[in-house]
C-alpha cells in the first residue's frame, strides 16, 4: 500500500496503537510483522523476493565478517546489483540489443519489486560497511530483517546506513514510547508531507501533464512554467513522501536520516547534490566515487570519477537513454563548474569579485535552478530526442502576449487552485528554510509557539490537506514519481 | 500526560466539528433530486405507507403520491434519487422495511440492462448522501466498489466527493433551506420544446431480450426476497423515456416471468392514459405535472384493481 491511500491511513494508526500497547519485548516482532503486511499488499511474489533477498543477504553479511573475504564481498555486491539490474534493465537492454538476437524488450517486461532500488542499495552499503569494519555483521536475524524491510522506508528510502539504523533497532525495546513531544513531531511531519504530496505535487501534476503531453503545440512561456512546475512537483512529491516516512518512523521512536535540505538554495550543481536525495548522493560518494579514487590521482581522474558516478546515478533513476543523458549532464555540469572556478580563480578581473554576497548568491541560485530544472525535463518526456526538442522550443517558441488572463485555463488548472498551490508552496518552502536556519525540526518549531497558535497552525495544515488534497474519485496513488525508481 | 491527552482530544473534537460544518456547506443540495426525497422518507410516520415506489428519476417524475392519495386514498412515497442505479435500489429496499411495511413495492426499471459506473459521483451521491449511516449502507457501498476501501469511503463521506466545490460556493450554500416535502415526487410545470423520441422502443423489431448484468439481476432478486420476507408484493413498472429499448422491455418481461412479478409497461398504455406527446413531457425522459397526473391515475387504478388498495 502506498502512503497516500486509504489503506495506509487505516494501517498506520492501528499499527501504532498495537506498537504502543504490546509488551516491550514484542516491539521488533511487531515492526517486522507490520512491514511484511505492508509489503504483502503489493503482491505475494514481491514479498517472496524481498524475504529471500533478506535471508540470503543476512547470510552473506555474516560470511563477509567471518572470512574477511573480498571475494565474498564482491559476490554479495554483484548479486545484489545483478538482481537490481535484472529487474530494472532487462527490458531496456533487450530492447537495445535484443533485436540482434531475435527478441524484443516486451519479452522481458517484468514487474519490478517495489523499492528494489532502495533496499538493494541498503544491502550493498551493509556489505561494504561490514567488510570495512565500520559496523558488525548483524547476528540477530530479526534485527537484520527489520533493517531491510522497515515499512516507512521500503518504498522510497531514505537509504539508511546499517551502522546508524541497526543501533536504533537494537535499542528500541528500551525506549519509553510515551513521549508526546516525539509523537507530536512525527505527526506534524506526516501532515506536512501530505500537504507537499497531495496538495502541491498532485495538483501541479495536472498543470505539468497539460503542457508536457502536448508540448509541441504550446508557447515557450508555458513550457518554461511547466518546466518550473515539474521541478517543484518532483521535489514536493519526493520530499512529501520522505516526510511521511520520517514522521511515521519518528512516531515509532526511530530517527531516519534527512533526505532533503532546501535544494532550491543550491548555488551550484555540486551543492545541489548535497541538498537533494542526500541519502543517495552520500551513498554514491561513499561506495562509488571514493572507491574509484575520488579526487585523488589528479584533475582528469577526478573528473572521470565524477562522470562515472553520475552516469550510474542516471542509471539508478531509470532504464533508458534519457536517464543516462540526465545523469551524464549532471556530471558534466559539475566538471564544468570545477573548470570555470579554477579558471576564474586565476583571472585578475574576476578575482576581485566577491561571489558570496547576497546578490551573487541569488544569481547563482537562479542559474542552478534553471540548469537542474531543464535537466529534469528528461525525467518527464519519454525520449531523449523529445526532451531536446522541448528545450529547444523553450527558447525558440516564445511569443509576446502568450500569458494572458486565461493562463490558468491554458495550464489546465482552475485559477483558485493555482493560487492555493502557489501560496502553499511559498509557505512550505519558507517553513523548511526557517527549520534549516534555526536548526530545528518542524515539530520543534511549532512546539516553541504558544498553544493557541500551535493549535491553529496544525488545524489549518490538516484542513488544507482535507480540502485541497487531490484525493478521492479518480485519484491514482501510484502516480508517485520516485515510486518508479 | 493527562493534560496533553485532553488537549489532543479537544483538538480532535474541534477538527471534527469544522470538517462536519464544511461538509454541510460543500455538500450539493440537490433538493428534489435526492436530498429531500431521502430525508423526507424518514419523516414519514412508521407503518403509514400502503405503497412505496423505488427507482430513479423516471420513477419520481411519474408516480405522484399526492395524486394517489387524493384520488384513491392510497398513501405512498417516491423513495429514490436521480440517476439511481438498480444496484443501489436494493439498499433503498432494505431501508424501506426498517420503518415501513407497505403492501406493494413498485420498482421502476430504468437502466435494467445498463452497466453503471459506480464511480459516477452524481449517480451515487444523490442517492447515498442523506441515507443514514448503517451497516447495510457500508456493506452496500463496499460491494458496489468491489471491496475498494478508498472508493467505499468516498461514497460514504460526502466531503470526499464535494470538497472541490469550495471554488464555486455562493451565499445560497450557507443558507439553511426548508425541505421540499413532496413525498419524493418531482412534477414541474414545464413543457418540452420537442416530442420525446421513443423510436428505440416502438420502431424496434427485435424479439431478443437484452442481457441484464449479473449485479443488477442479483439486486432485483434481493429486492424480491425482501418483499417476500416482509409480506409485500413487488411490481415492476416502466415509465416512458427516450432511449429505452424493446430489448430491455423484453428482458423485464423475461425476468417478470422468472420471478413471478407483474410488469406494468406504461409504453403500452399511452393511449389509455391519453398521453399527449406535445404537452405531457418536460424533456425526452420525464413526465411533467400533466403527464405525471395521468400516469399516476393509471397506476392507481391498476393498484386498486390488482391489489385491493
Amino acid at each position: 500500500m502506498l502512503f497516500t491511500t486509504t489503506q495506509f491511513l487505516l494501517f498506520l494508526p492501528i499499527m501504532l496503537l498495537l506498537y504502543f500497547l504490546i509488551p516491550v519485548k514484542m516491539r521488533r516482532v511487531t515492526i517486522l510483522a507490520a512491514s511484511i503486511f505492508f509489503y504483502a499488499n503489493f503482491g505475494l511474489t514481491m514479498l517472496a523476493v524481498l524475504l529471500t533477498v533478506t535471508l540470503l543477504s543476512y547470510g552473506v553479511g555474516l560470511s563477509i565478517e567471518k572470512r574477511g573475504s573480498r571475494a565474498m564481498l564482491t559476490c554479495g555486491v554483484l548479486a545484489s546489483a545483478g538482481l537490481l539490474a535484472f529487474y530494472k534493465y532487462a527490458a531496456f537492454l533487450s530492447a537495445v540489443f535484443g533485436n540482434a538476437f531475435g527478441f524484443s524488450g516486451e519479452d522481458f517486461s517484468l514487474v519490478m519489486p517495489v523499492g528494489i532500488s532502495y533496499f538493494t542499495f541498503r544491502i550493498i552499503s551493509y556489505f561494504a560497511d561490514v567488510y570495512k569494519g565500520k559496523c558488525e555483521a548483524e547476528k540477530n536475524f530479526l534485527n537484520y530483517a527489520v533493517y531491510v524491510t522497515f515499512f516507512p522506508m521500503i518504498i522510497s528510502g531514505p537509504i539508511e546506513r546499517a551502522e546508524r539504523f541497526l543501533g536504533q533497532i537494537k535499542a528500541c525495546e528500551s525506549w519509553n514510547l510515551w513521549n508526546s513531544d516525539r509523537v507530536y513531531d512525527g505527526f506534524v511531519r506526516v501532515v506536512f508531507g501530505f500537504i507537499q504530496k497531495l496538495v502541491i505535487a498532485d495538483r501541479l501534476s495536472i498543470l505539468v501533464g497539460t503542457v508536457y503531453d502536448d508540448f509541441a503545440a504550446k508557447d515557450g512561456a508555458l513550457l518554461w512554467i511547466a518546466m518550473a512546475a515539474y521541478y517543484l512537483q518532483l521535489y514536493m512529491d519526493f520530499a512529501g513522501y520522505t516526510n511521511i516516512a520520517l514522521g511515521a518512523a519518528k512516531m515509532m521512536g526511530f530517527d531516519l536520516c534527512e533526505n532533503f535540505r532546501n535544494p532550491f538554495l543550491a548555488r551550484n550543481v555540486k551543492e545541489y547534490w548535497s541538498r537533494w536525495h542526500i541519502s543517495l548522493s552520500t551513498w554514491l560518494r561513499d561506495y562509488i566515487y571514493i572507491p574509484l579514487g575520488g579526487n585523488r590521482g589528479g584533475t582528469i581522474r577526478k573528473y572521470r570519477n565524477i562522470m562515472l558516478t553520475f552516469l550510474l546515478s542516471g542509471l539508478w533513476h531509470g532504464n533508458g537513454w534519457r536517464y543516462l543523458l540526465w545523469g551524464g549532464a549532471h556530471g558534466a555540469c559539475q566538471v564544468i563548474e570545477y573548470v570555470v572556478s579554477s579558471v576564474a580563480a586565476n583571472l585578475g578581473c574576476v578575482k576581485t569579485i566577491d561571489f558570496e554576497t547576497g546578490f551573487w548568491n541569488l544569481i547563482r541560485r537562479i542559474k542552478t535552478w534553471i540548469i537542474v530544472g531543464i535537466l529534469y525535463i528528461f525525467f518527464r518526456i519519454p525520449s531523449a530526442r523529445e526532451g531536446l526538442m522541448y528545450i529547444r522550443l523553450m527558447f525558440t517558441n516564445v511569443h509576446a502576449g502568450a500569458l494572458t488572463g486565461d493562463t490558468a485555463e491554458l495550464l489546465g488548472v482552475t485559477a483558485p487552485y493555482l493560487v492555493v498551490v502557489t501560496v502553499l508552496t511559498v509557505l512550505v518552502l519558507f517553513a523548511e528554510y526557517q527549520a534549516e536556519t534555526k536548526s530545528v525540526t518542524l515539530g520543534e518549531g511549532l512546539r516553541s509557539m504558544c498553544l493557541p497558535v500551535r493549535f491553529a497552525i496544525l488545524l489549518v495544515m490538516i484542513l488544507a490537506v482535507a480540502l485541497f488534497g487531490a484525493y478521492g474519485p479518480g485519484y491514482d496513488a501510484t502516480d508517485f514519481i520516485y515510486f518508479g525508481f | 500526560m493527562r493534560k496533553k491527552l485532553l488537549t489532543a482530544l479537544i483538538f480532535i473534537v474541534i477538527l471534527g466539528g469544522i470538517l462536519y460544518g464544511m461538509q454541510r456547506v460543500l455538500k450539493l443540495n440537490t433538493g428534489h433530486r435526492g436530498t429531500d426525497a431521502v430525508k423526507g422518507f424518514y419523516l414519514e410516520e412508521p407503518d403509514s405507507l400502503d405503497v412505496v415506489f423505488l427507482g430513479a428519476s423516471t420513477m419520481f417524475c411519474t408516480a405522484d403520491p399526492k395524486v394517489l392519495e387524493a384520488e384513491f386514498g392510497i398513501r405512498s412515497y417516491d423513495f429514490g434519487a436521480s440517476a439511481q442505479p438498480l444496484r443501489l435500489t436494493s439498499l433503498f429496499a432494505t431501508e424501506v422495511f426498517k420503518t415501513q411495511h407497505p403492501k406493494v413495492v413498485c420498482l421502476e426499471m430504468l437502466g435494467v440492462c445498463k452497466q453503471i459506473n459506480v464511480k459516477n459521483a452524481s449517480a451515487m451521491n444523490y442517492s447515498l448522501m442523506d441515507l443514514p449511516l448503517s451497516a447495510d449502507k457500508i456493506a452496500a457501498c463496499y460491494r458496489m466498489t468491489d471491496g475498494d476501501i478508498g472508493d467505499t469511503l468516498s461514497l460514504l463521506i460526502p466531503f470526499v466527493q464535494y470538497k472541490d466545490r469550495w471554488q464555486e460556493l455562493t451565499a445560497e450554500d450557507f443558507e439553511k433551506k426548508p425541505l421540499e416535502l413532496s413525498k419524493g415526487a418531482y412534477t414541474p410545470d414545464l413543457i418540452a420544446d420537442e416530442q420525446p423520441d421513443f423510436s428505440e422502443y416502438y420502431d424496434a423489431d427485435t424479439t431478443e431480450a437484452t442481457e441484464i448484468p449479473g449485479d443488477t439481476y442479483a439486486a432485483i432478486r434481493e429486492i424480491k426476497a425482501l418483499c417476500d420476507a416482509n409480506g409485500a408484493r413487488l411490481l415492476f413498472f416502466k415509465a416512458p423515456n427516450g432511449g429505452f429499448t424493446k430489448g430491455e422491455s423484453l428482458a423485464i418481461e423475461k425476468l417478470s416471468a422468472e420471478l413471478d412479478v407483474p410488469y406494468l409497461n406504461l409504453f403500452e398504455a399511452m393511449d389509455e392514459m391519453a398521453i399527449d406527446l406535445d404537452h405531457d413531457f418536460r424533456d425526452n425522459t420525464h413526465f411533467n405535472c400533466y403527464g405525471s397526473a395521468k400516469a399516476t391515475k393509471y397506476i392507481g387504478e391498476y393498484l386498486r384493481a390488482h391489489y385491493g388498495l
